[in-house]
């Protein structure tokens, strides 16, 4: 993959610390109360525990991502006792009453690095479902999957050389196949001076005001924008959902050859292109 | 460049959110879309990807009420704070009357909080204004986690910060667009300097 492919990517993936970071405290104390829960209910008698138990590690996990992210040594310590105990008892190793007895303290201890606890009032804006969703962007980042769209090599070999093969001519100058977000897949074409990332970005950026124009006006979407320049011009063409081809061409080529060439290859594209996950 | 209606008597001016990717630019425009009353307000506008960054910009319509006669509608907008976007950001700035520079308290963000404040001095300088004569609010984020385990600047540090490109002191607010308390606040000091400017600059 180019640098310049990689260097986008590490943008998005060290925004997304940021965001998590900032959301630490809520989850942290999210732990906490949901493990008070858990100690009150098991005094109140034999039941499943199973799900309680699950939701709690899973927010362990990402807390000790955060911690290490941090660099707490600390919190990062406390959470491990927490994993420790957690994982012992579920064994089987530790009683039912030696638990909640230590699993308490352990909280406790927990509660002094904690700081104070989120002061959620009801004009805040966080929405109901906002540790689930805090969590399963804070695992994708865990997993290095935070950018929802992987990318290998080989699958952009191929996609360069079908389009070196089968679209560029002498007219167009260049072809880029960017995604929603503007990030930059694909670039061929020999305009040398074209600052690649810069049009991918503000390509994208076009297109969705386009499309919030579309909507405005009671369409979903433009599937096609067309530029004239006075010597080059602009075509841009949604891929599927998820991306958009544009391409440069001279203004000896006429609209509708180019139209023609584009969707004619766009099918091929489209199963090329790798898929969203998530 | 404020737009002066003079037969409808009208004043339009336009005020941009800037700082760092992440900082709770768009938290604020979307605290004050929740909290305030819809017969001040116009439809917010999102252009956003679909990991929630702001992609072109977030828009949202506001009249403040009459000063002599003359209706007050205020335009707010996000830039993508994201270093990829400059472009972006550069087609947001044009034309701009004052800006919310939304600076982030997280230690971590503390070099991005300069940098992005020198970058919206030559994006300005591009478009030939300055920054020294822009009407200018600072809004330090995110002083909820205060006391929380993730460290936090200093209100005294982060004034240091940027205030020392300023010839002159800006204002500054502290916040938590997430909760609430700071952004309209942030709004009100923000709307009153910057009709105070276009003011100024219609007399002379």
């Amino acid at each position: 993959m180019p640098s310049a492919d990689r260097e986008i990517k590490d943008i998005f993936q060290g925004a997304d610390r940021i965001e998590i970071l900032g959301k630490l405290p809520f989850i942290l104390w999210e732990y906490i109360n949901q493990g008070r829960r858990l100690i009150q209910e098991m005094g109140s008698g034999p039941g499943d525990f199973s799900s309680s138990f699950q939701s709690m590690e899973r927010m362990l996990g990402v807390l000790g991502t955060a911690a290490d992210h941090l660099g707490n040594e600390e919190l990062k310590g406390r959470l491990a006792g927490h994993t420790r105990i957690i994982t012992s008892y579920r064994n089987g190793d530790i009683p039912h009453g030696d638990f909640s007895q230590s699993f308490s303290s352990e909280l406790a201890s927990l509660e002094k690095v904690a700081g104070n606890p989120p002061n959620v009032t009801a004009d805040s804006l966080l929405p109901e479902d906002f540790v689930e969703r805090e969590l399963q962007r804070v695992e994708k980042v865990k997993t290095g999957r935070s950018a929802d769209v992987v990318v290998s090599g080989d699958m952009l070999d191929d996609i360069r050389g079908f389009l070196t093969e089968k679209v560029l001519t002498e007219e167009i100058s260049s072809i880029l196949i960017i995604d929603n977000a503007g990030t930059l897949i694909v670039n061929v074409g020999n305009k040398v001076d074209l600052d690649a990332i810069s049009l991918a970005a503000v390509a994208a950026a076009n297109f969705a005001a386009t499309e919030k124009i579309a909507r405005l006006i009671g369409e979903r979407d433009f599937v096609l924008l067309f530029y004239k320049g006075r010597n080059e011009s602009f075509h841009f063409r949604r891929l599927g959902t998820e991306y958009i081809i544009v391409t440069i061409f001279n203004n000896s080529l006429s609209l509708g050859l180019i139209r023609l060439k584009v969707a004619e290859v766009a099918q091929t594209l489209e199963r090329k292109l790798p898929k969203r996950e998530g | 460049m404020a737009f002066i209606n003079k037969s409808a008597k009208e004043i339009q001016v336009k005020i941009v959110y800037y700082g760092p990717g992440r900082g709770g630019k768009t938290t604020n425009l979307l605290y004050v879309n929740q909290k305030m009353s819809a017969k001040f307000m116009g439809k917010m506008i999102s252009i956003d990807t679909r990991g929630d960054k702001t992609l072109f910009f977030d828009f949202l319509p506001l009249s403040l009420g009459k000063i002599r006669g003359f209706s007050i509608r205020v335009q707010l907008y996000t830039v993508p704070g994201q270093v990829l976007y400059n472009e972006s950001r550069k087609m947001v700035l044009k034309g701009v009357d004052g800006v919310v520079f939304v600076a982030d308290s997280m230690e971590v963000q503390r070099e991005a909080n300069v940098e992005s404040f020198l970058n919206l001095r030559d994006n300005l300088a591009d478009d030939n204004l300055d920054l020294q004569e822009m009407p200018l609010v600072l809004q330090l984020n995110k002083r909820d986690l205060e006391g929380s385990v993730i460290p936090v600047l200093g209100e005294e540090t982060m004034r240091d910060d940027l205030c020392q490109h300023l010839k002159a002191p800006a204002p500054v607010m502290g916040a938590s667009a997430l909760q609430g308390p700071g952004v309209f606040e942030t709004l009100r000091e923000i709307s009153k300097i910057t009709i105070k400017s276009v003011h100024y600059k219609l007399r002379s």
